[in-house]
C-alpha cells in the first residue's frame, strides 16, 4: 500500500508541472481568437494547427489544417476527406451537421431556428428583401448576443448564418461573403471549444503513457448554460502497465524539476510566474512587462464585453467601445491602457510604471473572477 | 492656455470644436488652414472667434475678382509732399490674415498670397520682407459655387497644412444657434485676447519638441503610401503630406495637454491633412466618391503600431 502510494506521488511529481505549463501555453481558444486581429505579436507566428490544438490524430491534424486556410464552406467541401472528418468531429461533439445545411430549404432552415426574435427577423428580411447594411449588422448582432448568451443552439445559428447568406446573395448584397466566412469562424470557435480539454489529456498521455483514452471527442451543448459541456476523456492509471524505461525517465524528470525549484532561479521564476499568470498567453511572450500586461488584458476584456480590438483601432477607441459594458473591469481597464500609453508613446519607465501597471492588471483579473462567479 | 482658448471660443460657437481646434493646431503646427463650406455655416465666424482670443495682430481680406496682388502684399506709393515713393504694406503684414472666399480671387492674386504663404516673406519691387511671426492664413472657401470663381489649382492648395469641411450643425446644435445667435454675436463682438504673442510663440516651440515614438512614424508613412495605392486614387499624399500629419499630430497632441503622440492624434488629423491633397480618379469621383472617405478608408485598414 505505502510503495503504490509513494509510486503514485512520484509519477504525479513531474505533473506538477502541468499546470505551470498549460498556464503559460497559449489557451486553444484564445489564440484562435487573437488570429483575427493583424498586427498582434505571435499571431503571424501561427503557422500550423499544431500551435493552436493539440492533436495527436494526423488525419484531424490535417482536416485542421486545411480548415485554418478556409474562408468558405465550399473551400472546405471540396476536399471531401477533410468534410468527412469536419463533420463528423462537429456532428459528435456539437450536433451541428454543416454540409446538411446547404442543401435544405428556406423554410426547413427558418424551422431549426429555436430563437423566435431572430427567427421573426429573418422572415421579414427575406418577405421583404430589404437587406441594407443596417439590417444586416442588426440581425447579426442579435445573433451573435444570442450566441452568447446561449439562447441559440449552435445548429440554429448555423441555420440562421446559412439564410441569412442566403437572402443576401440573392439581393445580390456582398455582404453575404462575410456571413460566409463567419459561418467558417463559428466551425472553428466549434472544434475549439469541443477539444479545449483534450489539451491536458494529451499532456497526461505523453507524461505517463498510462492514458489511452481515444482522441474522440464528446461534447454536448447545454442549451439552459449556453456552453459546450466537454465530457473528459476517463484518464486510468494501470500502474502495472508502466514500462521500466518510462519510470526512470519519470524518475529523472522529477529530480530535475526538484533541482530547478531548489537552485536560485527560484525567486526569479515565482516573481516571473507572479507577473506571467493565468490567461497570459504565450504570444506576448517576447515583449515588455506593460506592453503584455495591456495585451492580456485587452483579451481579457474582449472576452467579457465581445468587442474586437482590430488592426486599425487605437487603444484609446477600443476603450471608449467598451465603456459602460464591462462593469467593474472598466476602471481597471482604464488604468492599464492608460499605463500602456505612457510607456509606449510616452516613453515612461520603470519599476513605479511597471508595478502601477501590474496592480491595474490584478485588479481586472480580480473584477473579472467577480463578474465570472 | 491654447486649452483655455478653445475651451473658450468652444463655448461661444456651437459644434465647431473640431475646427477650432484644428485652427489652433496649424496655427501651432507653422500651418495655414482652409475652412470649406456653404454660406452661412460660421466658417468666418469660427476664425474670428479664435484670433480675436489670441493677442495677436488680424486682418481680413475680402477676396474679389478685380483683387490685385498689390492690394494683398502692398506696394510703393507716390508721396506728393515729400516727392517720394513710399511703401505702403498690405493687409499681409499681420500675424493671422483671414482671406475670405479666396476662390473669389484671379489666379495672379491667388498665387501672390500663396507665395506669401510658403515663404512667409514678400517681395516688392525688388525688396524683401520677412513677415511677422506667428504668421497663418485663414481661407475660406465656399465649394459649391461655379460662376466667378477660380478654384485653387492642386499645387497651392498643398500650401495649406489642413482642409476643413465646415458642414452643417445638428438639429439640436441649429436650435441652439437659433435661440442664441444674438448672444453669440455679441460675444464675439467682445472677445479680449486670452494668450500674448510670446505665450503663442513658445506654444510653437513646445508643440514642436512634442514626443513621436518611432513606429508611429512608420504609421504615419503607411498612411500616406496607401493613399497613393487606392484604386480610387490617381494622385495620392507626398511627403509633404507625410510632414503635415506629423506636425499637426504633434500640435493636437499639444492642445490635448500631452507632450507626446498617440495614434488617435494621427486619425484625428488625418483627414484634414491628407483629404486636399489626393486627386480621385474621375470615374470614381462622378460616382460621387469623396476623398474624406477614401482616407477614412485607409485610416480604418493600416494597422496601429503594436504593441
Amino acid at each position: 500500500m505505502l510503495r503504490a502510494f509513494a509510486l503514485s506521488l512520484l509519477l504525479l511529481l513531474p505533473m506538477a508541472s502541468v499546470p505551470v505549463a498549460s498556464s503559460s501555453q497559449p489557451n486553444a481558444v484564445d489564440v484562435l481568437e487573437s488570429r483575427h486581429t493583424p498586427g498582434f505579436p505571435g499571431i503571424l507566428n501561427i503557422t500550423s494547427i499544431g500551435d493552436l490544438l493539440s492533436v495527436s490524430s494526423p488525419d484531424v491534424r490535417k482536416a485542421l489544417e486545411k480548415l485554418l486556410q478556409c474562408n468558405t464552406l465550399e473551400c472546405i467541401e471540396e476536399d471531401e476527406f477533410t468534410a468527412n472528418i469536419l463533420k463528423s468531429i462537429l456532428h459528435n461533439s456539437t450536433g451541428v451537421d454543416i454540409t446538411g445545411l446547404r442543401a435544405l430549404s428556406d423554410s426547413r432552415l427558418l424551422d431549426m431556428i429555436d430563437d423566435s426574435g431572430i427567427r421573426s427577423l429573418l422572415e421579414s428580411l427575406n418577405r421583404t428583401g430589404n437587406v441594407g447594411p443596417l439590417e444586416v449588422d442588426r440581425l447579426v448582432n442579435e445573433l451573435e448576443s444570442a450566441k452568447s448568451k446561449g439562447s441559440i443552439s449552435p445548429q440554429a445559428y448555423m441555420a440562421a448564418l446559412e439564410l441569412l447568406r442566403r437572402i443576401l446573395e440573392r439581393s445580390g448584397n456582398p455582404q453575404d461573403e462575410v456571413i460566409e466566412r463567419r459561418q467558417v469562424e463559428a466551425i472553428r470557435e466549434a472544434l475549439v471549444e469541443a477539444s479545449r480539454r483534450g489539451l491536458l489529456s494529451e499532456l497526461l498521455e505523453r507524461i505517463s503513457g498510462l492514458y489511452r483514452e481515444s482522441q474522440r471527442w464528446s461534447s454536448s451543448f447545454n442549451s439552459q448554460r449556453g456552453v459546450f459541456a466537454v465530457e473528459s476523456p476517463k484518464v486510468g492509471f494501470e500502474l502495472p502497465s508502466v514500462s521500466p524505461s518510462i519510470l526512470v525517465l519519470i524518475l529523472l524528470a522529477s529530480l530535475a524539476t526538484i533541482a530547478l525549484f531548489s537552485s536560485q532561479r527560484l525567486g526569479v521564476l515565482i516573481a516571473g510566474m507572479a507577473r506571467w499568470r493565468k490567461g497570459e498567453d504565450a504570444e506576448f511572450r517576447d515583449i515588455p512587462l506593460i506592453p503584455r500586461l495591456y495585451w492580456s488584458g485587452v483579451r481579457l476584456v474582449e472576452r467579457v464585453s465581445g468587442a474586437r480590438m482590430d488592426a486599425s483601432t487605437t487603444h484609446r477607441e477600443f476603450l471608449a467601445r467598451i465603456e459602460g459594458k464591462v462593469g467593474e473591469l472598466e476602471r481597471p481597464f482604464k488604468g492599464l491602457t492608460l499605463s500602456y500609453e505612457l510607456y509606449r508613446y510616452a516613453g515612461l519607465s520603470g519599476r513605479d510604471v511597471e508595478e502601477q501597471a501590474l496592480r491595474y492588471y490584478e485588479d481586472l483579473e480580480k473584477a473579472s473572477r467577480v463578474r465570472g462567479s | 492656455m491654447i486649452a483655455k482658448v478653445v475651451e473658450k471660443a468652444s463655448s461661444i460657437l456651437v459644434e465647431r470644436d473640431n475646427e477650432i481646434k484644428l485652427i489652433l493646431a496649424s496655427l501651432l503646427a507653422r500651418g495655414h488652414i482652409l475652412l470649406e463650406g456653404v454660406p452661412g455655416v460660421a466658417k468666418t465666424y469660427t476664425a474670428k472667434t479664435v484670433a480675436s482670443l489670441l493677442s495677436l495682430s488680424f486682418k481680413r481680406i475680402q477676396m474679389t475678382p478685380d483683387l490685385l496682388p498689390s492690394d494683398v502684399t502692398g506696394g510703393f506709393v507716390y508721396d506728393q509732399k515729400t516727392g517720394e515713393f513710399k511703401l505702403r504694406k498690405g493687409p499681409i503684414f499681420t500675424n493671422i490674415l483671414l482671406v475670405d472666399e479666396i476662390n473669389r480671387a484671379s489666379p495672379r492674386t491667388q498665387s501672390a498670397l500663396l507665395e506669401a504663404m510658403q515663404e512667409r516673406q514678400v517681395t516688392i519691387e525688388g525688396v524683401t520682407m520677412p513677415l511677422e511671426e506667428p504668421f497663418m492664413v485663414i481661407a475660406t472657401q465656399n465649394p459649391i459655387e461655379f460662376e466667378g470663381v477660380f478654384p485653387l489649382p492642386e499645387a497651392q492648395l498643398d500650401r495649406f497644412i489642413a482642409r476643413v469641411p465646415v458642414g452643417y450643425p445638428s438639429t439640436k446644435g441649429f436650435i441652439e444657434i437659433l435661440r442664441r445667435a444674438d448672444e453669440i454675436e455679441e460675444a464675439i463682438a467682445n472677445l479680449t485676447p486670452m494668450v500674448s504673442r510670446e505665450d503663442v510663440l513658445n506654444a510653437i516651440k513646445e508643440a514642436s519638441r512634442v514626443r513621436v515614438e518611432d513606429s508611429l512614424y512608420e504609421y504615419i508613412a503607411r498612411i500616406v503610401e496607401e493613399s497613393r495605392r487606392h484604386p480610387a486614387v490617381k494622385l495620392g499624399g507626398s511627403p509633404r503630406a507625410g510632414i503635415a500629419i506629423v506636425r499637426l499630430a504633434k500640435a493636437w497632441a499639444y492642445i490635448e495637454g500631452r507632450g507626446y503622440v498617440i495614434p488617435d492624434d494621427v486619425k484625428a488629423v488625418a483627414i484634414p491633412a491628407l483629404a486636399h491633397r489626393i486627386i480621385l480618379n474621375p470615374e470614381y469621383e462622378v460616382e460621387g466618391v469623396k476623398p474624406e472617405a477614401v482616407i477614412k478608408e485607409i485610416l480604418g485598414k493600416v494597422p496601429v503600431p503594436r504593441p
